[in-house]
């Protein structure tokens, strides 16, 4: 399967399609979340949305700015505490506190970052692990009223709910039992939604340019004409700001906020989640906050029975195997999750940039394999291979519980590759039709279609039914 | 102010100084050699103190339920000895920690050997609640340090412990500054430091030497922790704290250089004690906050730390 299984020109009909597609799928992950899942199960979908947040923040400074910054959950906890201090002790509303804490945690960014980076490398890493460490402790002085404002050692419960625009009840699964979380993941999903945005069109516009072109080579960007403290600073303290938003949507999400909570550790968290979504990309910062979550979830599930000792996941076992995976992910796939979903992604579908003229910049008939082609094979294994995994993870769980992961995976593949297969046996059968392919095609072809049709309306028939299941009209 | 009490105050500090000193010294041996911190050099030099305790106390009951430690057999040991085959474990566990983690690397980005040395800290940290759990164990002293032993300075009391730390951290400096100078492979050791590229064309070994010093570098943390452990209780989390306060003093006296540590480390430790006492703002709770502020004020003047080389980057 070297050669991709469908290629298209950039911005043609077929091309949109897949586009379409990919829309569709991240508009029905983002309906179903609140629609199809517990409370519970949403409440950890808003923990990892707001993480992702924060992993973004710490991107933009390691990722795109190539800067060792590992303390950005001292600027979480800052985001929180004032959040928490104003709803709460100055009955303000979030949305009022949320222009103050991007301010906040901008001024806080330029008040750390002017001295930080002035220091170079290991040099800024270590101040800002010193950041990180002294934070928690910072949060219960007796002076000045921080105490008070905070909560100090027992932490401060926030018992205001946000209010949110009218509109907000119109969307899915706000009205019903799982009100409360869907609520809060609606919200959640704004903020992050507009977030995506600017910080976008942040990266693509004239300072966001020069923070990459630093990255990159500092020397050649310096002369260039950028203005790198400048540029640096206010990098970082842009990444301080949205490390702040994190925190005021952590408060939001959770009602509580503690200095325990924004420990070193945290910012190991973020660290994690930013190395294993891949540094350097902003869907990476996004995949990174999910995986967090889901690792940690998943590994509280584990009980392996040794001998006499039984190893349980609810200990201290997912801090090691978050250990591993760092290790693992350095080693094996330095680019993340993001890196390995393009790999798959490149063997699956090629976009063929255009010329100015438009016309593809080469033939597409070039990629087209002829009378040897293997696509419809492949197509039907794929199309085999998903619901298979399905199968086989549907009797692993009536086995033991613990292996509904496989049933997951099978699932998630079958939603991803049933569309595929199906779309790649239709375009052999009309390539055969046109006499294009040997005869030998049409039989694994028509196959592909069928199952990857099959697979399809059993992905919708699973989606229709889940909502049934647990939706209370 | 009370001349006696500060004297006191001073002499209490100087066996944390001790302590922040030889884990500053191993984080500096390493980032000198290798060019990378080492973050988990906290949780290798824990796991060495386990490792003396088993040896000394033999198979513990675990805090909760059955553990791997029952499976080891205890061996009747001496405290001094079972701190020398904790030391020589530590040894063998940083080399094979770079054998096997950061030589396949190679040039690879600060952010990749953070990350390394990040999992490890987070895996060793975990493994170790995960067999001994995470109660805190006491274990044996070294030094005499009852409630009668300590020397009298002019009214301050100065424990044997203090001054007994103290010896072995500055003979096993003496001893690192002798091997460093007239031995075949300290000379390798302080060729490859300066320029890796030229010690290989005269022919060192350039992994092997790296492989020593971070031998050498966890040895060194292996006996601050041994050190350590009967004062502060050894528990998972003892080193967590430490490293903070060591890195501080690393970066602060300059991470490349071994004096830095030294004296990085006498100034974090006394300003950890003595700032608290005389400033009424921070309080005991707040000790690290001085330490930190320390260190970021003279990175601010000195972006190389006191003794540390300043880098010169050729474009």
């Amino acid at each position: 399967m070297s050669a991709p299984l469908v290629v298209v020109a950039k911005d043609s009909a077929e091309h949109k399609r897949w586009k379409y597609v990919q829309w569709a799928y991240l508009a029905g992950f983002l309906i179903l979340t609140p629609l199809v899942l517990e409370p519970f199960e949403i409440g950890k979908m808003n923990r990892a949305l707001v993480l992702s947040v924060a992993i973004l923040a710490v991107n933009l400074v390691v990722g795109f700015n190539g800067m060792l910054a590992l303390g950005h959950s001292a600027f979480m906890g800052i985001g929180a505490f004032v959040t928490a201090s104003m709803v709460q002790d100055e009955n303000w509303d979030y949305w009022q506190v949320l222009p103050v804490v991007l301010i906040v945690g901008f001024i806080m960014g330029v008040i750390i970052g002017l001295p930080a980076l002035r220091v170079k490398g290991l040099y800024l890493a270590l101040v800002t692990i010193a950041q990180a460490a002294v934070f928690p402790t910072l949060v219960n002085i007796d002076e000045l009223g921080i105490a008070a404002r905070t909560g100090g050692p027992n932490g401060k419960g926030v018992s205001e709910e946000v209010i949110a625009p009218g509109f907000l009840e119109w969307l899915p699964g706000v009205v019903g039992a799982r009100g409360g979380s869907a609520y809060r993941y609606w919200i959640i999903v704004l903020m992050l939604g507009i977030t995506l945005l600017v910080i976008t069109n942040y990266l693509r516009s004239r300072p966001g340019r020069a923070v990459l072109a630093i990255r990159d080579n500092e020397a050649g960007a310096a002369v260039y004409g950028v203005n790198l403290p400048v540029a640096k600073t206010m990098n970082f303290a842009i990444s301080a700001s949205l490390g702040s938003l994190a925190g005021l949507m952590w408060c939001l999400d959770k009602g509580f906020v503690a200095g325990q909570d924004f420990t070193f550790l945290l910012a190991i968290d973020l660290i994690i989640g930013l190395v294993l979504g891949g540094v350097g990309t902003i869907q990476g910062s996004l995949v990174g906050g999910l995986f967090v979550v889901w690792v940690n979830d998943l590994t509280k599930r584990i009980s392996v029975p040794l001998g006499l000792y039984t190893l349980n996941g609810d200990g201290p076992l997912a801090k090691a195997i978050f250990g591993l995976i760092l290790i693992l992910f350095t080693f094996f796939a330095p680019g993340g999750i993001v890196s390995l979903a393009r790999l798959v992604q490149s063997k699956l579908i090629k976009v063929v940039p255009l010329t100015p003229s438009g016309q593809p910049i080469e033939p597409l008939d070039s990629f087209d394999p002829g009378m040897e082609s293997t696509r419809a094979d492949t197509a039907m294994k794929i199309s085999i291979v998903a619901p298979v995994l399905l199968a086989v993870g549907w009797l692993l769980m009536a086995v033991n519980s613990l292996i509904v992961g496989v049933l997951a995976f099978g699932l998630r593949m079958t939603i991803l590759l049933a569309p595929v297969a199906m779309l790649v046996g239709s375009n052999e059968l009309k390539a055969h039709a046109a006499g294009n392919r040997a005869d030998s095609v049409k039989g694994p072809a028509s196959m592909a279609r069928l199952l990857g049709g099959l697979g399809f309306l059993f992905v919708i028939a699973y989606a229709v039914q889940r909502f049934a299941l647990n939706y209370d009209f | 102010m009370d001349l006696v009490l500060l004297l006191q105050r001073i002499f209490d500090a100087l066996f944390n100084s001790a302590i922040y000193s030889s884990l500053a010294l191993a984080l500096v041996i390493i980032f000198r050699s290798t060019g990378l911190l080492n973050f988990a050099q906290g949780e290798m030099a824990t796991f060495t103190a386990y490792i003396a305790f088993v040896l000394l106390a033999g198979p513990q009951p675990r805090l909760t339920g059955g553990g791997l430690a029952g499976l080891i057999p205890g061996v009747p040991f001496t405290v001094p000895l079972a701190i020398v085959g904790a030391v020589l474990c530590g040894m063998a566990a940083g080399a094979a920690t770079e054998r096997a983690l950061i030589r396949p690397l190679g040039g690879a980005s600060d952010l990749a050997l953070v990350n390394i040395t990040i999992g490890l800290l987070l895996a060793t940290n975990s493994l170790m609640a995960q067999w001994w759990g995470t109660g805190p164990r006491i274990f044996p002293a070294i030094f005499p340090s009852g409630a009668g032993q300590h020397f009298t300075i002019l009214g301050a009391r100065l424990r044997y412990s203090t001054v007994g730390v103290w010896i072995v951290l500055l003979s096993v400096l003496i001893l690192l500054i002798l091997l460093l100078r007239h031995t075949r492979v300290g000379l390798a050791f302080r060729a490859v430091s300066i320029s890796p590229s030229n010690a290989e064309l005269v022919g060192v070994r350039v992994g092997s030497t790296l492989m020593y010093g971070w031998a050498m570098a966890s040895g060194f943390g292996a006996l601050a922790a041994c050190l350590s452990a009967n004062s502060v209780l050894l528990e998972p989390n003892m080193m967590l704290r430490v490293l903070v306060y060591a890195f501080a003093a690393a970066t602060l006296g300059g991470l490349d250089s071994p004096k830095g540590a030294l004296v990085g480390g006498l100034i974090i430790g006394l300003s950890q004690t003595l700032i608290p006492a005389y400033v009424p703002f921070i309080g005991f709770e707040l000790s690290v906050l001085p330490a930190l502020l320390a260190m970021v004020l003279i990175l601010l003047v000195r972006p190389a730390g006191l003794y540390g080389t300043k880098r010169i980057e050729r474009v």
